[in-house]
């Protein structure tokens, strides 16, 4: 690595990601689908990852917590640092340990999520037995007032009914309340407002702050939306095709993007102040996964793509300014367009 | 919960009675008339009457019907043609031994069943799975009368471990009784015990594929609570259906197993009658194994309630 994206100290770090690689298992046989990815997040950030699907985000924070599917998967890190656990070296037993009280997940479908077959004060009662060893009338009075903070109504009956009671954005609050239960360092949200009605959209990631702010988590915010980074992110990474692209913080990041495939995910963002323009979108597919073009990965899309772009190894990921880093071999050159 | 029960008690009201009209109206369909056989192959026109009077054969069908409904609902099943025994006492010998031969396959069934679903979902693809897809295809296939007679081969007569007929009131010996029942159930459930599991494999692999799978592992649940509690609950669904019909199967087969292992069930008593052609006897048992089956589909009725809680009513 020739430079490491923005890392604070050591210290004030909850989680540190180096040269993070993961393989699955394809038909076709092992296929690199997180290549190289290296990152630090402090305590109380909010960092944002963004990408299309199958950039290979969602992968990047499974492989971290230990929950891709064995077998099927290996991953490979020079580091992977979770406070003070070292999780390369982590059993599957210790990883679950680590689960719940350290790092805890919000997933992207609350529909799917929960468990149909049993009652939501249930299932977030069940981490703190787990984990807290608490006695299921403790852990029952704790659910309700998890409940309660995450914002659901009457939550001592609303503790006793199931999933399906639940409308999508109260579930969402489940799911909140379940990843808050064991107080985590860090909390992992993949897309958790994608599946949600706008307005909706707005209370989770409101409700979202305000717990950041309270417990002074580092939260990995996942997720297409450049709105919602806009919206809750300090520092944001961008990936294509399992490699960080572009790596900075979220104001010099929009108005100063050093990678053609930042400004097209800018140039397509839908504009409330000028809609008389025509949605824009950068043209093609990413690759896929197993059939990665030579050099750029990003070079088949780029309107700015020259003969070494196309021949060349993949450029590295290269620092431009303090805190920000690029994977593109013409950054030098190239003056690109950010957000007004 | 207790609503629900209710409810679906109710419901099976008119089922009930529209099956007494079938049973009862099996003596119509069966050849022969009773009162000739009673009355014996040398019996004169005359004879055959009067049999036909005292049995209340002569009797429009409907006096004859709500006779017969109004004294099963009291508990009164009539004679036995033959032996002038009480229906009711002929069927409380044998139902007791059937149900606990029914019961203790599906036990062994179940306890075969669902270790093997388990292992071979979670080891998909491997050697062990194959093993135990290639036995549940046989055990299917096996009939049951013949894996009887070979584990009455191996068991008893070259290993003697187990006795080859026979039966001993579970309130007699305990011991004894699992000694003799075990055999009949094993016979009885490995059929069973194969289609359950291939039913439950199927369902487990399809649910560790779900979203909140995934959930329980980042909650950071250890294995055997992920699958012992989030996967089994959801994935006993479509098991209990199969059990459900099983239920049924297992009364029809007891039948057979009976008669291999000389067991005095139920299936000796039906056998008896219906080569005596002993009609009150028949309406019995076949009424007595409708209302079990009925029971029994309460029961999973019941279960799905409490799998999965979208089926209880609010």
């Amino acid at each position: 690595m020739t430079a490491a994206p923005t890392t604070p100290t050591a210290t004030d770090t909850t989680l540190e990601v180096e040269n993070l690689k993961v393989d699955v298992l394809t038909e076709k046989g092992w296929a690199t689908v997180v290549d190289g990815v290296s990152f630090g997040v402090a305590r109380g950030e909010t960092l944002g990852i963004v990408g299309e699907s199958g950039s290979g985000k969602s992968v990047t924070c499974l492989a971290i917590a230990g929950l891709m599917p064995p077998g099927q998967t290996r991953v490979t890190a020079d580091t992977l640092r979770l406070l003070e656990h070292d999780l390369t070296a982590l059993s599957p037993k210790e990883m679950a340990d680590i689960r719940g009280p350290k790092i805890a997940m919000i997933f992207q479908e609350p529909m799917s999520s929960l468990n149909p077959a049993f009652t939501v004060g249930d299932q977030i009662a069940e981490v703190l037995r787990r984990h807290e060893g608490l006695s299921r009338k403790e852990s029952r009075k704790r659910a309700i007032e998890l409940l309660d903070r995450v914002g659901v109504p009457s939550p001592a009956r609303r503790a006793l009914q199931y999933p399906f009671e639940f409308s999508g954005g109260m579930r969402q609050r489940v799911m909140i309340a379940i990843a808050l239960a064991c107080n985590p360092d860090v909390i992992v949200a993949d897309e958790p407002t994608t599946a949600l009605d706008v307005t909706v959209q707005a209370q989770i990631l409101e409700l979202l702050r305000e717990i950041q702010e309270e417990h002074g988590m580092s939260v990995i915010f996942i997720t297409h939306d450049l709105g919602v980074v806009a919206d809750v992110c300090d520092r944001v990474l961008v990936m294509y095709a399992g490699q960080i692209v572009e790596g900075a913080d979220l104001a010099e990041l929009f108005a100063d993007p050093q990678h053609p495939y930042m400004e097209g995910l800018l140039a397509a963002m839908p504009r409330m102040d000028n809609p008389s323009d025509a949605l824009v979108s950068i043209p093609g597919h990413p690759p896929r996964v197993g059939d990665m073009p030579d050099g750029c990965r990003f070079h088949p899309r780029c309107g700015y793509a020259t003969d070494a772009c196309r021949t060349d190894s993949s450029p590295l990921l290269e620092r431009v300014a303090p805190g920000h880093t690029t994977r593109c071999l013409r950054h030098p050159e190239l003056t690109l367009r950010g957000s007004p | 919960m207790l609503k629900f029960f209710l409810t679906r008690l109710a419901t099976t009201i008119p089922v009930l009675i529209l099956v007494t009209f079938v049973v009862f109206g099996l003596v119509l369909l069966i050849p022969g008339d009773p009162a000739v056989t009673i009355a014996g192959p040398d019996a004169t026109v005359e004879q055959v009457a009067a049999v036909r009077v005292r049995l209340g054969l002569d009797r429009p069908m409907v006096v004859q019907y709500w006779d017969w409904i109004t004294s099963a609902a009291s508990g009164d099943l009539g004679t036995s043609l033959f032996t002038s025994r009480p229906v009711a006492t002929s069927i409380g010998d044998g139902l007791p031994v059937t149900i606990a031969l029914a019961a203790t396959a599906l036990l062994i069934s179940l306890l075969i069943a669902i270790p093997t679903a388990i292992v071979s979902a979670l080891r998909r693809g491997t050697w062990l799975d194959r093993v135990s897809t290639i036995g549940s295809s046989l055990g299917i296939a096996l009939p049951s009368f013949w894996l009887g007679l070979m584990f009455v081969l191996l068991f008893s007569l070259t290993l003697g471990w187990l006795p080859a007929t026979g039966y001993v009131p579970m309130s007699r010996n305990p011991g004894d009784w699992l000694l003799h029942i075990f055999l009949p159930a094993l016979t009885l459930g490995i059929a069973g015990a194969a289609e359950s599991a291939r039913q439950l494999r199927g369902s487990i692999i399809g649910v560790l594929q779900q979203d909140y799978v995934r959930t329980a592992r980042a909650k950071g649940l250890r294995g055997r609570m992920v699958i012992g509690k989030h996967v089994m609950k959801n994935a006993s669904v479509p098991l209990v259906t199969v059990l459900g019909l099983q239920i049924t199967a297992l009364l029809g087969g007891a039948v057979l197993v009976e008669q291999i292992f000389g067991v005095p069930g139920l299936g000796q008593v039906a056998i008896n009658a219906v080569t005596t052609r002993d009609i009150p006897v028949i309406q019995g048992v076949v009424l007595v194994a409708v209302v079990v089956a009925m029971g029994s589909n309460l029961l999973v009725d019941l279960t799905y309630g409490y799998l999965n809680p979208k089926v209880r009513p609010r």
